[in-house]
């Protein structure tokens, strides 16, 4: 049973209504994790932003995003703020600008409980400190009085993983989650996301550039490209043998570590076929062996 | 829209403009010649009435347009002749000099304008000149203190230390450099100022500490009006006060986004 | 540096520029070239005549010796004496303080609880109509002088539906709060009106930058309705800015509340300052232009204090 189900979501901007989206359908079920593969400036943040309704006033959205039945892309704001938070949250890629400025982080978590059901003070503050502590920010009770200019970056995204399960929702979408964080801190936080996922049972959708990040945290994984998916599959089928060039070229980029000195970089580009080609013959020609390489097999998981 | 609105603001300053051209060879009537007929409502021959002494308002409003701009004119050339000099001087010069410009740009920041044209008419006599010159003092501290911001900016960049290394003279810099860099954003600051200094010209007239009593502005018409025997002479000066601040105001952000698309409001 | 440090250092920033400001006043009013004495007697006036005026107002003392009177004598609130009258300034003052501070102190709140309300909704539907009709109304508004924001409310109110006064004043003391209230409507409002077209544009841009925040996506994500959201998380954050303008503002706000004084006519400090500037009656001008500018001062020292209140990045910047 899916517990996230999008049914051909197109979604286009302002008065040109450029084309973001093109009939993207992609579906999570009960406790999946799904990784979201794409390039910037590909849609992965749009998506994210559709299925949360959180769209700019200038957005059109077509299509259906059915969540547990419910067809989010025609509820209102009222509605819709019910099940944010509650079913459904999000975990934003910027750490640093996501928390309130001028209010304490206890009480913007404290916010999340009040917001969607009855709960005494006391019990809110209980469970505050409880997932605090869960997520690995030590000493909980001095953290929820902190602002968060108090926090580091690492603190501060924990206390947004935090936030994001507090409600115990069916559905976290993370959105780049360590992409702004220093690199053990990465670790760290994502070991966090990882266990916390696991003992919660929330399906998740997770979204990145970095194959590293999804291979690890994902059991199957999509890749968006241009508005749209094109491949999806276990993370050891894509990764092992991509399909579609454009995940071809996706993996052989990643691996710069693998460029020879004085030899040309690798772009996307160079996979495909010269029918995908816009335009062909522009590169000068990659040396052979990257094509051999990255055609099947040769891409191994780095844990 | 924006066009729109710019527009509107360009036709609003031009029928200013051309009022106070146009009465200074030609008004329906002699702007100060007193008659009979007081208080007379708009008619073919008083088109926008007549006041308590009988004097025709159309020819006055006309003429008043006169001050109006000749006041903002001169007061916005007085702020920015000695505010952005000292600005560039802040922004570039000793740490001292700049310390000692900016609380000095402070105390004056407290003095609201109003007030310094009273202390002025107070010691020397209230006349246009003391209006004009309290405004434009009262303005100085607004273009120094953009003056000296843009100054910083434009500072730090590579060519300027590259022309410094070089060992262009500093006042070689202010004026090759600095200043046309920070030009637009004075002419920004210019039309603000207009019509900042059109308002508090009009609250001065309306105080009875500008013009002499014989020279037509719009605030003192306003002043003079009876609000109970004929309200339409108070209503008519503070439109064209209004409408002319509007229109400049209109015209101020039209320059803006013309001289400087980064400083548009975005979304 | 503690917190209490750094309010130390804005108290002091704050007497030093009251003091260079008395300077400038007194410099301005006394130093200037021109004789009083020889203005107020006329250009007919023996030179005899003069110089008895001004031994007699004692102008023909050292200009440092009559500075250090003044500012001594105003430590212990005695702004001097009228050179025309002989009366005490300070009592001159004193009757008229509350009607200047009551049209202040009443604007003040008053323009925000209307500008915060109409800058929520002109940021919130800034795409559509209702958006755009509070935005256009404030650019006109910021163009109405306050003088004719009274001049039509008089005219409206008092002519035409004969509703409220205009032309006189009802002391609270006197004549009760009814009457007391009846007489202020007006010239608030006017003030009002004109202070929250301004307050509008900025609490609006205020607004519009909180909704571009990754913070304001963050409470919309955690279950906040778009209204509710802004509010919750946007008004605070705004309010830095909005004290910021309200600081500006107060000079401004008190020449507004000098030109309403001459609408309605009402006994206030503005009334006594162009009073006295007419009859160049300087000592009265320089008092009641000092107290205007301490006012502004003290207004801006305490606005400040306020930033500490609503942001607390800047209480941790103080501290580290």
């Amino acid at each position: 049973m899916s517990v996230l189900d999008v049914k051909d979501l197109s979604v286009d901007f302002g008065h040109h209504r450029n084309l973001v989206l093109d009939k993207v359908s992609l579906a999570v079920d009960d406790g999946q994790r799904l990784g979201l593969v794409g390039a910037s400036g590909s849609g992965k943040t749009v998506l994210a932003s559709a299925i949360m309704g959180l769209l700019p006033d200038n957005a059109h959205i077509s299509g259906e995003i059915l969540f547990r039945g419910t067809n989010l892309a025609s509820l209102g704001d009222r509605e819709f703020s019910k099940i944010r938070g509650r079913k459904l949250s999000m975990v934003f890629q910027e750490p640093m600008t996501a928390l309130d400025p001028t209010m304490k982080v206890g009480l913007q978590a404290a916010e999340l409980i009040s917001l969607h059901r009855d709960s005494n003070p006391m019990a809110t503050r209980d469970r505050v400190e409880q997932v605090f502590d869960r997520v690995g920010l030590s000493d909980a009770g001095k953290v929820t009085n902190a602002y968060p200019h108090e926090l580091s970056g690492g603190q501060r995204q924990r206390v947004i993983i935090a936030m994001a399960l507090m409600n115990r929702p069916a559905l976290v979408i993370c959105d780049e989650p360590t992409t702004a964080l220093d690199a053990t801190v990465q670790t760290q936080v994502l070991d966090v996301l990882d266990s916390e996922l696991a003992a919660s049972g929330a399906a998740c959708l997770f979204i990145s550039h970095d194959l590293n990040l999804v291979a690890r945290m994902c059991n199957e994984v999509a890749v968006i490209h241009a508005g749209r998916i094109v491949e999806r599959g276990t993370t050891e089928d894509v990764l092992n043998s991509p399909r579609h060039p454009y995940t071809r070229g996706l993996l052989a980029t990643a691996r710069i570590d693998q460029v020879e000195p004085g030899e040309r970089l690798p772009v996307i580009e160079d996979f495909y076929t010269p029918d995908d080609r816009d335009n062909a013959g522009r590169h000068t020609e990659l040396p052979r062996r990257w094509v051999s390489q990255y055609g099947p097999r040769q891409w191994r998981r780095s844990r | 829209m924006k066009r729109f609105t710019v527009l509107f603001g360009l036709v609003l300053a031009g029928i200013v403009a051309l009022s106070a051209l146009v009465s200074l060879v030609w008004t329906p009537y002699n702007p100060n010649l007193v008659s009979s007929s007081r208080y007379s409502p708009p008619s073919w021959t008083h088109i926008l009435g007549t006041d308590r002494l009988g004097m025709d308002t159309f020819s006055r409003i006309m003429t008043g347009a006169q001050t109006t701009l000749v006041v903002g004119i001169l007061a916005v050339a007085i702020a920015a002749l000695i505010g952005v000099p000292l600005g560039i001087i802040a922004g570039m010069g000793r740490k001292v000099a700049g310390e000692l410009i900016g609380r000095a740009s402070d105390v004056l920041f407290a003095l609201p304008t109003l007030l310094l044209a009273v202390l002025l008419a107070a010691a020397k006599g209230a006349s246009v000149t003391t209006a004009t010159v309290a405004i434009g003092i009262a303005t100085i501290p607004v273009f120094q203190r953009m003056a000296r911001a843009a100054t910083l900016t434009i500072m730090s960049q590579d060519y300027v230390l590259a022309a410094e290394v070089s060992g262009t003279p500093r006042s070689m810099i202010a004026l090759r450099h600095v200043l046309p860099n920070i030009a637009p954003l004075l002419g920004v600051q210019a039309a603000a100022s207009f019509s900042m200094a059109i308002l508090a010209e009009a609250g001065l007239s309306y105080l009875g500490l500008s013009a002499s009593p014989t020279t037509p502005t719009w605030g003192r018409m306003l002043r003079d009006a009876n609000l109970f025997a004929a309200p339409l002479q108070a209503i008519i000066p503070g439109a064209a006060i209004a409408l002319a601040v509007l229109g400049f105001n209109l015209l101020g952000d039209g320059v803006r986004d013309y001289l400087d698309p980064r400083l548009q409001e975005v979304r | 540096m503690t917190l209490l440090g750094a309010f130390a250092r804005r108290f002091a920033v704050f007497l030093g520029t009251a003091l260079v400001a008395s300077v400038v006043i007194f410099v301005i009013v006394q130093a200037l070239p021109g004789d009083v004495a020889q203005a107020t007697l006329g250009l007919g006036a023996t030179p005899d005549a003069v110089e008895a005026l001004r031994q007699k107002w004692g102008l023909d003392r050292p200009l440092l010796v009559r500075y250090g009177e003044w500012l001594l004598g105003m430590l212990h609130g005695d702004f001097g004496a009228s050179y025309l009258t002989g009366q005490s300034v300070s009592g001159q003052i004193a009757p008229r303080l509350a009607i200047t501070g009551w049209l202040v102190a009443l604007s003040i709140p008053l323009s925000t609880l209307v500008a915060v309300p109409l800058g929520l909704v002109a940021a919130m539907m800034r795409r559509r109509g209702l958006g755009a009709i509070v935005n256009g109304a404030s650019h006109i508004g910021l163009a109405i002088p306050v003088f004719f924001a009274g001049a039509v409310l008089v005219i409206v109110f008092s002519v035409i539906l004969g509703w409220l006064p205009a032309n006189s004043y009802a002391s609270l003391m006197t004549k009760g709060f009814s009457d007391w209230a009846r007489h202020m409507v007006l010239p608030v409002a006017s003030l009002v009106i004109v202070q929250s077209c301004l307050l509008v544009r900025y609490v609006r841009a205020g607004f519009i930058d909180v909704l571009t925040e990754d913070y304001y996506r963050t409470a919309r994500s955690v279950g906040w309705t778009k209204w509710a959201g802004l509010v919750r998380h946007g008004l605070r954050n705004m309010a830095t800015s909005l004290v910021t303008v309200l600081g500006m503002q107060t000079a401004s706000l008190l020449v507004g509340a000098i030109l309403v004084e001459r609408v309605f006519v009402l006994p206030g400090l503005g009334s006594l300052l162009i009073d006295s500037v007419l009859n160049r009656d300087l000592m009265t001008v320089q008092g009641v232009g000092m107290l205007l500018v301490f006012a502004v001062l003290a207004i801006n020292f305490v606005v400040d204090l306020l930033y500490f209140a609503i942001d607390p990045r800047l209480r941790r910047q103080v501290r580290a």
